[in-house]
């Protein structure tokens, strides 16, 4: 019940993070493989999902590493809402996304995919709330800078 | 830019794709997983790593003096039988070579620079410290931390060194496994072919060999626990020999001569690992995996009382 329930979450997170699905259905694999690998630690933790997430993250690390770039040009007809009252593409977005450190990158996700309040970030990436507040404030810096530079 | 905008562009990119997790995979991988790491778990530093250079330990006797071990020492010429392969003539001294002095093995294992005390006694128990120095009182309180997989293990290594391989191979194959367990019984090396069941690997094939792969894994533990009897490490080398998949080529390591054994396909799915041993005296220097950091062994023999007394 607690895989079903996570799984497709984690499916998003780990596409945003690594920009592919079939990539993605392999971190999440691995990454459930893991957790039921160290089921008695995510039992005991303070937050099961988190710990679950945080595998996520160290997989898609671990991935990144070694990885392709993402190929994002099947994506790039497809409009998404503006940032800024514009247009903007979501394959422009997602290479945007995936210029981000893998950190600020997952911030990103966990905030504003997932909803996660700062203090659950915080506890998925294992590190501060200050931590996350300035991941957060430099990923959302980087990414207006990079999405700005389409429109001069 | 908004944060809500922001959040709203992210959830129409990655939309409503529906997903639903392999879980027959998640299972089979996880006790993979889970059996690989208690293979390899010995306190509170276990892991893969990047082979390192080692040294091959020398013993410290009570009185401080360092002297090579029996065990530790080369074969010496052995040109009779030069014309052997190397795993071969290893194992062929080993077989004779007298178990040396002492009735524990103690291990300085380094993980890419985190190193720990393991102290592996000859009746089976383990006793486990960060420091050298922490390993007295760990052996006066009689924290005993040995576990039976180990113990089967290494009785399975023994028995290899005796020359029942088929009923070694059983033995050791079943170290770590349940009462009730059905164990696998592919032949050494022998080949079969099972399709992915990633999304990505749908349509793929993949070589497998479970019970290769946990006698290596099971043998990793033998090799490991009984390091300082050259029996235990004559019966371990038997075992692999016979998987055709285990590559032996030799090296150098720190100016010493090595073995490298390296189990890929169908042991081992994906990843190959790879043991380095000395070449003399098969005692084990690394264990790595694929480009991971790795895990280096300082052997040596010990007697418990001397730790005890914190005189080793």
């Amino acid at each position: 019940m607690f895989v079903q329930g996570i799984a497709a979450s984690l499916h998003r997170t780990a596409f945003l993070l690594c920009g592919d699905w079939y990539l993605a259905d392999d971190l999440v694999q691995e990454a459930l493989a893991k957790a039921y690998s160290h089921w008695r630690k995510v039992q005991r933790a303070d937050n099961p999902s988190a710990y679950v997430r945080r595998i996520l993250i160290n997989e898609a690390r671990r991935h990144w590493r070694r990885a392709r770039p993402a190929d994002f040009t099947d994506m790039s007809e497809m409009a998404t809402p503006d940032l800024s009252d514009g247009v903007v593409k979501r394959a422009d977005l997602l290479r945007a996304l995936q210029e981000l450190p893998l950190r600020q990158r997952a911030t990103v996700v966990l905030r504003f995919l997932e909803g996660l309040s700062e203090r659950e970030t915080a506890a998925a990436l294992k590190c501060s709330e200050g931590t996350v507040k300035s991941q957060t404030s430099r990923a959302l810096i980087k990414l207006k800078s990079v999405l700005n530079q389409g429109e001069h | 830019m908004s944060n809500d905008n922001l959040s709203t562009a992210l959830k129409n990119i990655v939309g409503d794709r529906p997903y639903t997790p392999d879980f027959d995979q998640i299972e089979d991988r996880g006790r993979k997983l889970r059996h690989r790491r208690t293979a390899w778990r010995a306190g509170a530093a276990g892991g893969f790593a990047v082979a390192a250079i080692a040294a091959v330990a020398v013993a410290t006797s009570s009185t401080g003096v360092q002297t090579p071990p029996r065990d530790i020492a080369a074969p010496g010429s052995a040109t009779s039988v030069a014309a052997q392969p190397p795993l071969v003539q290893l194992v062929g001294y080993l077989t004779t070579a007298e178990k040396p002095a002492g009735d524990a093995t103690l291990v300085l294992r380094d993980t890419d620079g985190i190193k720990v005390y393991d102290l592996w006694a000859d009746n089976g128990d383990y006793y486990f410290a960060k420091t050298r120095a922490g390993l007295p009182a760990q052996v006066k309180g009689g924290k005993n931390r040995g576990e039976e997989g180990y113990r089967k293990a290494v009785a399975a290594a023994r028995l290899a060194a005796k020359g029942d391989l088929t009923a070694a191979r059983k033995q050791m194959i079943g170290a770590w496994a349940p009462k009730g367990t059905v164990l696998p019984t592919d032949a050494p090396g022998a080949v079969t072919l099972v399709p992915g069941k990633l999304p990505a690997d749908k349509g793929k094939k993949y070589k497998s060999n479970l019970a290769d792969n946990w006698v290596w894994n099971n043998s990793m533990d033998a090799l490991k626990a009984g390091a300082g009897d050259p029996a235990v490490r004559a019966g371990v080398l038997r075992l692999l020999n016979q998987m055709s998949e285990v590559k032996v080529t030799d090296g150098t390591a720190g100016g010493q001569a090595v073995l490298h054994l390296t189990a890929g396909e169908p042991a081992m799915s994906g990843t190959p690992q790879t043991l380095t041993i000395d070449a003399k005296t098969g005692v084990p220097i690394s264990l790595a995996e694929g480009d991971q950091v790795g895990v280096t062994y300082t052997v040596s023999r010990v007697s418990l009382d001397d730790v005890a007394k914190g005189s080793f």
